[in-house]
C-alpha cells in the first residue's frame, strides 16, 4: 500500500512540473465556465479536474469532453493543490489546456486509443458509415488498435491517416503477415490484441480469459463476433469493439450487425471506454469505466 | 497583399529604381501629411488643403509600377482620413465652411482636385443626405476626367471606398432628394463599366514586348474591378427581380462587349461568387446565354464548373429548400455542355471529363431520385470519349475509378440488372482488360507457380518493382469495384430481382481473370448469402423460398468453385466455411447435405492446397459427426508437431460445445471424446524436442483441462479423470521448468504457468465445494 502511495506521489510531482511548464509557455483557461466554453469551441486539448470536483460538475465536463473528443485528466490532489500547482493563489477545480507550449503534457496525460476492426471492405461492406469518418479526425487519437479483417488496403491507409501508431492483428481473411496476437502498452496499461477467430468457441468468455492470462495483460481486445462487449472477468477486462462497418457475419445470421467502434481514454488508474454505435442513421455514444487494479499480479 | 507574387519576377535594376522612386514619393507624402495635420490643429483649413493637394500630387506619377503605386496610394488614403475626420467634426459642430465643395475645385491638377472633391463630397453626404443623389452623380461623372488606366483605376477605387457606407439603399419614392437604390445601382454600374474599360485598355499601352508583364500587372489589379460587384451584392434592397432586370443585364453587356478574355473570365467568376445562389437560379438562362457569347479564348468550362459546383452545394446544404422544381437545372447544363463540346473540337479529354464530372456531381447531389440523369451523363461522356477515341487506358481507368468513388460517396443504388450491366459496361476497363485477358490470366498463373518455390521462373517473369506497383494499383481499383457491388440493391422487397442482379454481376465480373475476381466476386457471394437469409426471414409470404434458397446456394457453390480454380484456395476455403455456417442457419430441405457438401469441398481444398497449418481452427461451430472426426483427422495430419498438438486440443471443443440436431440444440458435452482429444494432444506435445516449447504446450493444455473442469461444474459429469491428468501435467511442467535455462522465452512460460496456477487457486478458493474438491486433485 505504501509503495502504491509513493508511486502516485511521484507521478503527481511529475505532473506538477509539467503544469508549471504549460503555465509558463502554453495557454490555459481556468475555471468551470471558461473550460466549458473552450470545450464547446473545440479548442481544449486537455481538461484537468481536481479530485474534489463536485460529481455533477465532473460528469458535465466529462460529457462535454467526450463530445469534443478531448482528453480528461483527473488530477490526484484537490482544488487547492491544483491551484498551487498552477502557481495561483486560489483554488482551481477545473482547467483546460488550449496550447501545451513546450510541454508534452497532452501526450503523457492523455492516451486516446481507438479500438476498431472487422471492416470486411470490400468483401462484405462498401465502407464505414460517413458519420464515423466525420468523427474520426487526425490529430486527436494517439494509438489505433485494430482487431483485423481489414482485407482491402484502403482501410489500413485510412487508419494510418489518423495516427502513425497503428497496431493490427490478423483476421482470418487477411493476407498480410500481421501477428495473431499482440501486446501493446499504453501508459501503464497492458493491452492484448487478437482477432478472436482462433479462440473456440467464438467469443466465449472463458476462452478469452485463458488468453488474457497467457498474454499477461490487463485488458484483452478481441473482435470477430460483431457483438459489442465490455466486461470484467477473473480480474481482467475484455473489450470487443464490434465491426466498424456492421459487416454481415454468417455466425450472427439472425440480425444485421450494428456498426460500432470504441475509444479508450487511458488514465493513470482507470480506463474510460466510449462506445460509438451507428443506429438508424445516428451515432449513439455510451460510456463504460474500468478501474485498473494496481494489485494485479503481473509477476 | 495581392502584390506579393509580383515582387520576384521584376528584374533587378527596375526593382531598385522602383524602390528609389517610391522612397522619394513616400517621404514627400509624410512631410506634407505632417504639415497638413499641423495646420489642421491650428484650424488653418486653407493651408491644410494646400498641403493635402501637394501630397495628392504624388499620385500623378506614371513611373511607378502598380505595386509601388498601391503602396503610395494606401499611405495617402490613410492620411486623407485625418482630413475627412477633421472636416466631419467641424461640420457636425455647425462651423460650416462655405462653398468648400466649389473651393476644392480650384486645385491646379486634376488628380488632387478629384481626390479632394471626393473627400469633401462624402463629408457633405454624411452631414446631410439631402443632396446625396446629385453629389454621387457628380462625382462619378467627374472621375471621367482621368483616363490614364492606373491612375483612373485607383481614383475610382478611392471613390468606391469612400462612398462605401453612404450609398442609398432604400426603395424608390421614400425620399425624393436623397436618392434610392436605383441611383446606387446606376452609380456602381457606371463606375464598374468605366473601371473595366480602363482595365481592358491597360494592355494596349506601352511596348508589345512587355505584353506579358502587363498581363501580369492587370491580373494583379483585377481585385479593384471586382470590388464594384462586391459593393452591388452588399446592397440589401436589390432583390431577385431587380437583379434580373437591371443589374445582371448591365454587367453582362459590359462583359460581353469588352471582348477581352482576361476580363471576361474574371468578371464571370466574380458574378458567380459574390451573388447569392437564388439569384443565379433565377437568371441561369441569361447567364448561360452570355457564356456562349464570350471570347473563344475564355475557359468557359471553368466558369461552368464553378457554377455547377456552387449550385449543387447550395441544393445539398442543410436548411435550403433545394432547387425549385420549375427550373430544369440539369437540362440547362447538359444542353450547354453539349454545345460547348460541339463548338470546341479541340477540347482536351481532361476538360471534357472534368465538365462531365461536375455534371455528375450535380445529378447525384441534387436529383437523388433521378438515376436516369446520371446514366444520361455517363452515356454522353462515354460516347463522347469513344467518338474522340483520345483516352489512353490509364486515363480511362481513372475516369472509371472517379465515377465509382462518386457513387460510393453518394450511396447511389443500382436497382436493376439492366443498369448493372450498363454500369459495368461503362467501367469495363476496370472489369477486365480486353485482349490482354489471356495474358493476364497466364501471368497470374505463373506468378502463383513461382510462389510455389521455383525462383528461376519468377525472375524470368520479370516480377520487378514495376509490376509490384501495377499490382497495388490493380488492388486499389478492384477493391473499389468490389465496394460498388454492395450498391447493387433492388430495395428490401424485390428479392427475386436482387438475385437476378447478382447473377448479372457475377457473369460480367467473372470475366476479370484471377487477379480481379479475388476482389470482386467475394462481395457477390456474401450478398448472395445475405439474400438467402432474407428469403428465409420472409418465408411466410413466399412458399417457394426453400427452392430459391437452394438455387442461391448452388449459385454460390459454383462461384466459389470458380474462385478455387483461380488459384485462390485460401479465399475459397473461407467462403465455403462461411457458406456452410449460413446454410446451417436456414432449415430448407436437405440443408444439411448442402452444408456437408460445402464443408467437404472446404476439406478437399484444405488438403490439396494449404500448407499453413494454423488455419485449422476456423471449423468451429459445425455439427456433423463425420465432419467432427474428419476435423480431428485433419488436425493430426498437420505439418508441425506443436501445431498438431494445438489443433487436436482445439478439436476438444467440438465435442463439448457442438450442438447436434439429436440433442435439440443442447451442447453435446462428450467428456470421453474431449478427454481423448486432450490426451492425444498431450502425447503429441511430449514428442516435441524443445523443452521450452513442450512446457508451453503443456501449460496451454492445463488451461484446456481447467476450462472443461470449470465448465462441467454443477453438472453430473465425472471429471476426476481430467483433473488427475491435469495434475500430472502440472508436475511435468514444474519438472521441465526447473531444468530450463533462464531466457526471455522461459520467463514468459514461467509467468504463464504462474498465472495459470494462480487462477486455479483463486477458483478453488472462491468457487463452491465441488469445484474446490475437483481442483484439490490438481495437487496445487
Amino acid at each position: 500500500m505504501t509503495a502504491a502511495k509513493k508511486a502516485s506521489k511521484k507521478q503527481q510531482e511529475n505532473i506538477n512540473s509539467r503544469l508549471a511548464l504549460v503555465m509558463k509557455s502554453g495557454k490555459v483557461v481556468l475555471g468551470l465556465r471558461q473550460t466549458l466554453k473552450s470545450l464547446r469551441q473545440g479548442k481544449a486539448k486537455l481538461v484537468i479536474l481536481a479530485s474534489n470536483t463536485p460529481a455533477l460538475r465532473k460528469s458535465t465536463i466529462e460529457y462535454y469532453s467526450m463530445l469534443s473528443k478531448s482528453g480528461v485528466h483527473h488530477y490526484g490532489g484537490n482544488n487547492i493543490e491544483l491551484g498551487t500547482a498552477c502557481g495561483r493563489h486560489f483554488k482551481i477545480c477545473s482547467m483546460a489546456v488550449l496550447d501545451a507550449g513546450d510541454s508534452d503534457i497532452c501526450e503523457t496525460l492523455v492516451m486516446l486509443v481507438l479500438v476498431i476492426g472487422d471492416f470486411h471492405v470490400p468483401y462484405r461492406a462498401s465502407s464505414i458509415p460517413a458519420k464515423f469518418r466525420r468523427l474520426l479526425v487526425p490529430g486527436k487519437i494517439q494509438h489505433v488498435l485494430c482487431t483485423g479483417n481489414l482485407i482491402g488496403r484502403d482501410s489500413l491507409d485510412y487508419l494510418k491517416s489518423l495516427t502513425s501508431d497503428v497496431h493490427v492483428v490478423r483476421g482470418e481473411f487477411d493476407d498480410a503477415s500481421w501477428p495473431e496476437t499482440k501486446v501493446v502498452t499504453v501508459g501503464q496499461l497492458r493491452i492484448g490484441l487478437t482477432h478472436g477467430h482462433q479462440l473456440l468457441p467464438w467469443g466465449d468468455p472463458a476462452s478469452l480469459s485463458e488468453l488474457r492470462r497467457r498474454l499477461g495483460v490487463d485488458l484483452l481486445i478481441s473482435g470477430h463476433t460483431r457483438r459489442f462487449e465490455a466486461f470484467e472477468r477473473d480480474g481482467g477486462f475484455f473489450l470487443n469493439p464490434g465491426s466498424a462497418t456492421g459487416a454481415f457475419s454468417p455466425a450472427e445470421a439472425g440480425e444485421t450487425p450494428v456498426p460500432s467502434f470504441a475509444l479508450l481514454d487511458v488514465q493513470a488508474s482507470s480506463v474510460v471506454c466510449y462506445i460509438y454505435r451507428f443506429i438508424d442513421g445516428d451515432v449513439a455514444v455510451e460510456r463504460v469505466e474500468f478501474k485498473i487494479p494496481r494489485a494485479n499480479s503481473r509477476g | 497583399l495581392f502584390w506579393q507574387t509580383r515582387s520576384q519576377d521584376m528584374s533587378g535594376p527596375v526593382t531598385e529604381d522602383q524602390e528609389k522612386l517610391l522612397d522619394e514619393a513616400l517621404s514627400v507624402v509624410k512631410l506634407q501629411a505632417f504639415q497638413m495635420k499641423r495646420c489642421l490643429d491650428k484650424a488653418k483649413l486653407m493651408d491644410a488643403l494646400k498641403h493635402a493637394s501637394n501630397m495628392l500630387g504624388e499620385l500623378r506619377t506614371s513611373l511607378l509600377s502598380p505595386k509601388s503605386y498601391y503602396e503610395l496610394y494606401m499611405l495617402i488614403t490613410d492620411e486623407m482620413r485625418h482630413l475627412e475626420l477633421y472636416l466631419l467634426d467641424e461640420f457636425q459642430k455647425g462651423r460650416r465652411v462655405q462653398d468648400l465643395y466649389e473651393l476644392v475645385q480650384y486645385a491646379g491638377n486634376i488628380i488632387p482636385r478629384l481626390y479632394l472633391l471626393i473627400t469633401v463630397g462624402v463629408v457633405y453626404i454624411k452631414c446631410s443626405e439631402i443632396s446625396r443623389k446629385d453629389i454621387l452623380k457628380d462625382l462619378v461623372e467627374m472621375c471621367r476626367g482621368v483616363q490614364h488606366p492606373l491612375r483612373g483605376l485607383f481614383l475610382r477605387n478611392y471613390l468606391l471606398q469612400c462612398t462605401k457606407n453612404v450609398l442609398p439603399d432604400c426603395v424608390e419614392e421614400e425620399q425624393e432628394d436623397s436618392g434610392s437604390v436605383s441611383d446606387s445601382i446606376d452609380f456602381v454600374l457606371l463606375n464598374f463599366s468605366e473601371m473595366n474599360k480602363l482595365w481592358v485598355r491597360m494592355q494596349h499601352q506601352g511596348h508589345t514586348r512587355e505584353r506579358d508583364r502587363r498581363e501580369q500587372e492587370r491580373r494583379e489589379l483585377k481585385l479593384l474591378v471586382g470590388t464594384n460587384l462586391v459593393r452591388l451584392s452588399q446592397l440589401d434592397t436589390i432583390d431577385v427581380q431587380r437583379y434580373r432586370s437591371v443589374v445582371l443585364p448591365a454587367v453582362l453587356e459590359q462583359v460581353v462587349n469588352c471582348k477581352d478574355a482576361l476580363s471576361q473570365d474574371y468578371v464571370m467568376e466574380c458574378i458567380i461568387q459574390v451573388f447569392p445562389d437564388e439569384y443565379h437560379l433565377a437568371t441561369l438562362q441569361d447567364f448561360l446565354q452570355a457564356c456562349a457569347e464570350l471570347n473563344p479564348a475564355v475557359p468557359v468550362k471553368n466558369i461552368l464548373i464553378s457554377l455547377i459546383n456552387r449550385l449543387s452545394a447550395f441544393a445539398t446544404r442543410d436548411g435550403s429548400n433545394g432547387i425549385p422544381s420549375d427550373i430544369p437545372l440539369f437540362d440547362f447544363f447538359s444542353e450547354q455542355i453539349a454545345k460547348i463540346i460541339e463548338n470546341k473540337p479541340d477540347l482536351s479529354p481532361e476538360d471534357l471529363v472534368s465538365l462531365q464530372a461536375a455534371l455528375t456531381g450535380l445529378a447525384l447531389g441534387v436529383y437523388k431520385d433521378r438515376e436516369d440523369y446520371v446514366d444520361k451523363v455517363l452515356e454522353t461522356t462515354n460516347s463522347g470519349l469513344d467518338k474522340l477515341g483520345r483516352l489512353d487506358s490509364p486515363t480511362k481507368k481513372s475516369v472509371s475509378a472517379y465515377l465509382l468513388q462518386n457513387m460510393l460517396n453518394n450511396g447511389t443504388l443500382v436497382p436493376s440488372s439492366e443498369q448493372v450491366e450498363q454500369l459495368l459496361d461503362l467501367v469495363r476497363c476496370l472489369v477486365a482488360d480486353p485482349g490482354a485477358d489471356a495474358a493476364a490470366a497466364a501471368a497470374a498463373a505463373t506468378a502463383t507457380n513461382s510462389l510455389g518455390g521455383d525462383p528461376g521462373d519468377g525472375s524470368a517473369n520479370g516480377a520487378g518493382p514495376d509490376s509490384e506497383a501495377d499490382n497495388e494499383d490493380l488492388a486499389e481499383e478492384q477493391s473499389l469495384l468490389g465496394r460498388v457491388v454492395h450498391l447493387f440493391s433492388t430495395g428490401p422487397d424485390l428479392l427475386d430481382e436482387q438475385f437476378g442482379v447478382l447473377k448479372t454481376a457475377r457473369r460480367i465480373l467473372a470475366t476479370g481473370g484471377g487477379r480481379r475476381v479475388k476482389y470482386t466476386l467475394p462481395p457477390v457471394v456474401y450478398q448472395a448469402y445475405q439474400l438467402a437469409i432474407r428469403f428465409h426471414n420472409r418465408q411466410d409470404s413466399d412458399d417457394k423460398w426453400r427452392k430459391k434458397c437452394r438455387k442461391i446456394f448452388e449459385f454460390c457453390h459454383s462461384t466459389v468453385c470458380g474462385l478455387a480454380k483461380c488459384e485462390l484456395p485460401n479465399l475459397a476455403l473461407r467462403l465455403f466455411v462461411d457458406g456452410a455456417l449460413v446454410v446451417d442457419k436456414i432449415p430448407f430441405d436437405q440443408h444439411d447435405t448442402v452444408a456437408y457438401e460445402f464443408l467437404s469441398q472446404a476439406f478437399s481444398l484444405y488438403e490439396e492446397e494449404i500448407s499453413d497449418s494454423k488455419r485449422m481452427t476456423c471449423f468451429a461451430a459445425e455439427n456433423h459427426e463425420p465432419l467432427r472426426s474428419q476435423t480431428v483427422h485433419a488436425a493430426s495430419k498437420l505439418l508441425r508437431k506443436p501445431d498438431q498438438s494445438r489443433a487436436v486440443a482445439a478439436c476438444a471443443h467440438l465435442f463439448w460445445s457442438g450442438r447436434p440436431r439429436e440433442l435439440q440444440g443442447a451442447e453435446m458435452r462428450d467428456l470421453k471424446k474431449v478427454g481423448e482429444c486432450l490426451k492425444r494432444a498431450g502425447r503429441l506435445a511430449s514428442q516435441c524436442m524443445d523443452a521450452g516449447l513442450q512446457a508451453q504446450l503443456y501449460t496451454e493444455l492445463v488451461n484446456y483441462y481447467l476450462y472443461f473442469v470449470l465448465q462441467s461444474a454443477g453438472s453430473n459429469l465425472d471429471v476426476s479423470q481430467l483433473s488427475s491428468t491435469a495434475g500430472q501435467l502440472l508436475a511435468k511442467i514444474r519438472e521441465i521448468l526447473s531444468g530450463l535455462e533462464p531466457s526471455a522465452d522461459s520467463e514468459h512460460i514461467h509467468k504463464h504457468f504462474e498465472a495459470t496456477v494462480e487462477f486455479a487457486r483463486s477458483q478453488s478458493a472462491s468457487g463452491d465445494a465441488t469445484i474446490a474438491g475437483l481442483l484439490a486433485q490438481l495437487e496445487l
